[in-house]
């Protein structure tokens, strides 16, 4: 599929929106490449433009920061492709969440906040896990295996 | 309902509700563990003991806790009083709001990802979600 747009400008105006065309185009090819993984990063974007005002509960909910955002974006993108997909949410003291639910004993979540820190918490069958690191564009070990322990 | 003048310790057999107010939380066939999780700040959540009460009164008491925060009741989680306190967790009654079968949950731990676990433990013993007709 692709977006038709004008090849040649005829003002400066023309070329604006011939580039801003183009930016569309690329960011749609890019969400179809990844797949999957791009409707995450859909969702997650709509998390965040939902959640990132002070009070977005209605009540005295925390805002998602751009940071935390970013940092999502990477963890998103440091998922090994065999692992998949999580679904995301937004909680009342400002982290985002990564979650795979298979059912209420087998689950992981994974929280994100500014810091870069990552913490997570899931059952799987009798086996309980908890644990946290610092995030930098790697994933932990521990995480991994418990994400592939509660999918597998 | 009981008696505010003489509210007694919450029995092991007793059934308390954790009011939901996200279908996130409560839908027909799970209780997911979000319906557990508390702020950073706090030590504990609310319920609602079953104990001489019955639906009417769950409702009326619900959705009075969801125009305080200006929601609509969607349902709640069924659980039992045990259940709780094997989790290492305290039950306490505590009249609030002119309702004498609020209790307060507390023992939540420090650490977020031992409070999350531990929210995921409780949803994993709830008897069954309940959903309230014409809110959800």
């Amino acid at each position: 599929m692709s977006i038709g747009y004008p090849s040649r400008g005829i003002s400066k105006e023309a070329n604006q929106v011939r580039d801003a065309l183009k930016d569309v185009q690329r960011e749609f090819q890019s969400a179809v490449s990844l797949g999957d993984r791009g409707v995450v990063l859909g969702e997650l974007h709509e998390v965040w433009a939902n959640q990132c005002v002070e009070g977005w509960d209605g009540d005295t909910a925390s805002p998602i920061l751009l940071e935390t955002k970013e940092i999502a974006d990477r963890v998103i993108d440091a998922l090994p492709s065999e692992i998949e997909s999580p679904s995301v949410s937004g909680d009342a003291d400002g982290y985002i969440v990564l979650e795979w639910y298979r059912n209420s004993r087998r689950l992981v979540a994974v929280s994100i906040h500014q810091s870069s820190w990552l913490s997570w918490a899931g059952l799987a069958g009798s086996a309980e896990y908890e644990g946290r690191a610092p995030f930098y564009d790697t994933l932990p070990h521990q995480l991994l295996n418990v994400i592939r322990e509660v999918c597998s | 309902m009981l008696d505010p003048l003489s509210i007694p310790p919450v029995d092991d057999d007793e059934v308390v509700c954790r009011f939901a107010f996200s279908r996130s939380e409560v839908s027909e066939n799970r209780v997911h563990w979000s319906a557990f999780k508390i702020r950073e700040r706090d030590k504990g959540f609310s319920v609602m003991r079953q104990r001489e009460a019955d639906e009417a009164d769950l409702i009326r008491e619900g959705q009075k806790v969801g125009d305080l925060r200006n929601k609509s009741l969607i349902g709640w989680a069924d659980l039992l009083a045990a259940n709780i306190l094997a989790l290492d967790l305290e039950l306490h009654p505590r009249l609030e709001h002119d309702n004498p079968n609020h209790a307060d949950v507390l023992g939540y731990p420090d650490k977020k990802e031992s409070r999350d676990k531990l929210a995921m433990k409780l949803a994993d013993t709830a008897i069954r979600p309940v959903i309230v007709r014409g809110n959800s």
